[in-house]
């Protein structure tokens, strides 16, 4: 009997283990889009939470206006935002930050001829 | 799962394992060991006579009789191959007796090398013409290894592509990828995922799930499947029918330095003779590793592996068998490879069935059907160019067949005859993101459409053992049948390459015969002949523009292309002597006509789709090849306390006729050139093995020492620019003890004098000219725990 117990009690303990074993869960990232200096207005597109390209226009008041898009997502996944204005005394800044930290980011000065891109695939 | 809990319940393992030796009741068990090796004998026959009582040993060579009344009793254990044991053994009253059956085989045999073949209608007396290299779970166990195709780099004239840091593609002989037949379990195929052969279909099997791995090398045994340079099977571990009810497990806990990493691999068996039952599950993670000059090389690999099996036995000749296994593989780095591979979701299920009939005119009738189902996904995440095109390729292959066989004995006349039958498909595309477009566009790409081969084929086998002559002869006939949907590949939203021509049908006959004649009872000779044809594979009939070959080249696929066929031929001479010891010598021949290859495309006629490559190949079938090359090996005999294996090899293979592009300094193509005799790339140079070791303790402690030596290659491709790839030396030291039949310990040293090195085959990291070094200095250690 104390033979079959322990022998229970060993499967017990393999088959906990073996579950255990197989969980391999990845912990999400957050994820924000950050757009600033902007002190009249932009067009910005995105990818989503959802994976999809979304375009938005957005006016500012003045260049302390912060426009952010945040969401969770998992490692290996693109992050994408790109924008443009149409001010030529304007500037922009653009930001991707990942868990709190800047991941990308780049800005423009006077140019409307051409977009601000920031993107990247999140860190494993 | 953190490391500390691992070993907390090692410990906790371990103390369970010691105390239960100890306790229980009218239980006579043990294990049945070759005495030699110390390999688990699967199948011996336990019998205690006087209590009309018996039971088989499971795979890892345990028995258990249960319920026995106490006293004196006579246990009777048989192998085949091995002298017979009996012993008179006293029972105590509501105890356990333990026993370790060590059996002495009748005629010593090679180390790893057993001369019999994988079925019910082997006969000890006949031997097999041409070379079948066995090695058992307990001999790969030992080792650090912790994939498959890593591991039979050990076996004579068996090498591995290495593109990564694990699942080497093996090659045997200089034959590789669809020219060896890789299989599960006596027919289970498996199509894997990446053009580029990331997953070949021994990387989704586990090793720690291996009972044992042969390899029929030659064109020869045509019992499982189409052989064209040999067969690669793998035999997992099958959980054991009790006579009465029983429940057991076992635990590997392994640890490497070099790339660091752990590996875990449970096991839990149970059931009696009508049900029976086997769950085990295996995680394993290795990280970067250093070459011998401190280098580090991208070599991650993460693993997980669950795996049930269920069977019935209604009747004591009939056997059902179903088994599922569920693998996963997570962020594998290729640094040979333009991509990594992200995940693979690999899922197996068989069912087989075994009914012994009555009558002794006729062999067990098996059935096996199966469902391989491969979900791959690389992409280029972590290489620098994602900074501007993320690119993810998704691949679905899926693989149904089944085979059933059975036949007729007659005296010393055997004859196996059926059928086999497999259908694959793949499909799955590449997804390009631009994402330093300023309106991310997005481009799919097809990989495979819907790409299908179907092949059906009829089989026999007649053998025949005289008094000094054993014969074989061997024949299949395969209905072979590919299709794809319209392959079209645009870039950019251009269409770059169309064809709607891509059905082909083939009918192969493929057949082998040979004999062993014995001089004298030690000393045999053994010719045979055989001719194996195999139709192309998926990628050499439909990828699209993909650098998928050793050379920086875009390859098409070409349906169609014609069979290739293997004709060969083994001579070999074995000597078996119980005071020498065992010698076999073998050397081969083949020519392989209707060779696959690539040949260059015109830019006028197939621009390439891929940057940076030479130019586009495509796929087509030269006129020959040539193969030839030799094997040696000799283990010491069993009686002395010394062990002694020693094996080289080597092979050579070239074409008639190659074509190359000339390039000019600048590397711009001026022209081409015919290459002739030009020797085929990617063969393995002369190497040689020795190991010596010495049995303490009555063979429970067993220090080996190993050297490998590999000779320089010069003999390169000029036709796929190959560069020749410098000799080396590496040693290596490890350690077995035995504790007794619950608990082994190994460790050893590999690579132990940190010698920079690579191997010939050892693919170079793509975008530079850098060779793709092994790991240095590596110190590892197992620990085995069964109850």
């Amino acid at each position: 009997m104390i033979w079959a117990m322990r022998k229970l009690s060993m499967i017990f303990l393999l088959t906990i283990f073996s579950l255990i074993a197989c969980d391999q869960a990845v912990e999400g990232v957050a994820v924000t889009y950050v757009v600033t200096d902007s002190d009249s207005g932009f067009d910005v597109r995105y990818r989503n939470a959802d994976g999809k390209l979304v375009s938005e226009t957005v006016v500012t008041d003045s260049e302390t206006d912060v426009w952010k898009y945040a969401f969770e997502t998992d490692p290996g996944e693109i992050v994408f935002i790109s924008a443009n204005y149409y001010d030529v005394n304007s500037k922009i800044r653009v930001r991707i930050l990942v868990d709190g930290k800047i991941f990308r980011e780049a800005s423009s000065l006077y140019d409307t001829a051409n977009f601000v891109v920031v993107s990247g695939t999140v860190p494993y | 799962m953190k490391p500390t809990i691992y070993w907390c319940f090692t410990v906790c393992l371990f103390i369970v394992t010691l105390s239960v030796h100890s306790y229980g009741q009218s239980v006579i068990q043990g294990y049945v060991l070759d005495g030699e090796t110390k390999d688990p004998l699967y199948g011996a026959s336990v019998f205690l006579k006087s209590h009309e009582r018996g039971t088989m040993t499971d795979p890892s060579g345990r028995f258990i009789l249960e319920g026995i009344s106490p006293g004196k009793c006579v246990l009777e254990v048989s192998y085949l191959g091995y002298r017979s044991y009996t012993h008179k053994v006293t029972l105590p009253e509501g105890g356990i007796l333990s026993l370790d059956i060590l059996l002495t085989p009748e005629m010593q045999t090679l180390e790893g090398i057993e001369v019999t073949g994988f079925s019910q209608t082997d006969t000890s007396t006949l031997k097999l013409p041409y070379l079948h290299s066995e090695v058992n779970s307990i001999q790969i166990i030992q080792t650090p290894v912790t994939d498959i195709g890593t591991y039979i780099r050990r076996i004579p004239n068996v090498s591995g592509i290495r593109k990564g840091g694990s699942t080497l593609d093996p090659v045997v002989r200089g034959f590789k990828y669809s020219q060896l037949n890789v299989q599960v379990d006596n027919g289970q195929k498996i199509e894997g995922g990446c053009p580029n052969r990331m997953d070949p279909a021994i990387a989704h099997i586990e090793i720690e799930d291996i009972k044992s791995l042969e390899i029929l090398k030659g064109p020869y045994a045509f019992r499982y499947g189409p052989s064209f340079g040999g067969i690669i099977n793998l035999q997992t571990q099958k959980p054991p029918v009790n006579e009465r009810f029983t429940i057991d497990g076992s635990a590997l806990f392994g640890y490497t330095s070099n790339p660091s990493g752990t590996r875990e691999h449970l096991v839990l068996n149970g059931g009696n003779r009508l049900v029976y039952f086997g769950l085990s599950g295996t995680n394993k993670q290795n990280g970067d590793y250093q070459d011998g000059d401190g280098n580090w090389f991208d070599a991650e690999n993460k693993k997980y592996n669950i795996r049930g099996q269920f069977g019935i036995m209604p009747g004591k000749d009939h056997n059902l068998l179903f088994s599922y296994s569920y693998s996963v593989g997570k962020d594998v780095d290729y640094p040979a490879l333009p991509m990594d591979m992200r995940e693979d979701r690999t899922r197996l299920m068989s069912l087989d069935y075994s009914w012994n009939t009555p009558s002794e005119r006729f062999l067990p009738w098996t059935v096996k059907v199966y469902r391989s189902d491969v979900k791959h996904t690389m992409d280029n995440k972590e290489r620098p160019n994602s900074d501007t095109v993320v690119a993810v390729t998704t691949v679905q292959a899926y693989n149904t067949g089944g085979r059933l066989e059975s036949g007729f004995k007659s005296g010393n006349n055997i004859l196996a005859i059926g059928a086999d039958f497999e259908y694959i498909t793949k499909d799955g595309d590449r997804v390009k993101t631009l994402i330093m477009q300023p309106t991310m566009p997005v481009y799919t790409e097809q990989i495979w459409n819907n790409a299908v081969i179907s092949n059906a084929g009829l089989f026999a086998e007649y053998r025949r053992a005289f008094s000094r002559l054993d014969l074989i002869a061997s024949a299949r006939i395969d209905f072979n049948h590919a299709n794809s949907d319209d392959i079209v590949l645009e870039k950019m939203g251009k269409t770059i390459y169309f064809s709607d021509e891509n059905e082909s049908r083939f009918t192969n006959l493929s057949a082998s015969a040979g004999f062993v004649y014995w001089l004298m009872d030690n000393l045999s000779l053994s010719l045979m002949l055989g001719r194996g044809v195999r139709s192309p594979d998926m990628v050499e009939r439909f990828i699209t523009l993909l650098p998928v070959g050793y050379d920086n080249y875009d390859y098409l696929g070409n349906p169609s292309l014609k069979p290739e066929a293997n004709n060969q031929a083994d001579l070999t001479g074995r000597f078996q002597d119980p005071g020498f010891g065992s010698l076999e010598i073998n050397g081969f021949y083949s020519i392989v006509t209707n060779y696959i290859t690539g040949e260059i495309l015109p830019p006028s006629e197939q621009k390439p789709a891929t940057n940076g490559v030479k130019g586009v190949k495509k796929y087509y079938n030269a006129d020959y090849a040539r193969f030839r090359g030799f094997e040696l090996s000799y283990g010491s005999p069993s009686q002395i306390q010394w062990y002694v294996q020693f094996i080289a090899s080597y092979t050579h293979a070239s074409i008639n006729e190659a074509v190359r592009n000339i390039i000019n300094e600048s590397g711009q193509v001026t022209g081409t050139e015919v290459v002739k005799n030009d020797p085929l790339a990617e063969i393995p140079p002369f190497e040689s093995t020795l190991t010596v070791g010495y049995k303490f303790l009555k063979g429970q402690l067993i220090p080996k020492l190993r050297g490998r030596f590999v000779a320089r290659q010069n003999q390169v491709s000029k036709a796929f620019y190959e560069s020749a790839s410098p000799g080396f030396f590496v040693a290596g030291i490890s350690c077995s003890y035995f504790h007794n039949a619950h608990f082994t310990i190994t460790g050893g040293v590999e690579n132990l004098f940190n010698s920079t090195y690579y191997e010939h085959l050892n693919r170079r990291l793509i975008g530079t000219q850098k060779d793709f070094y092994e790991p240095g200095r590596n110190f590892y250690i197992n620990l085995i725990f069964s109850i």
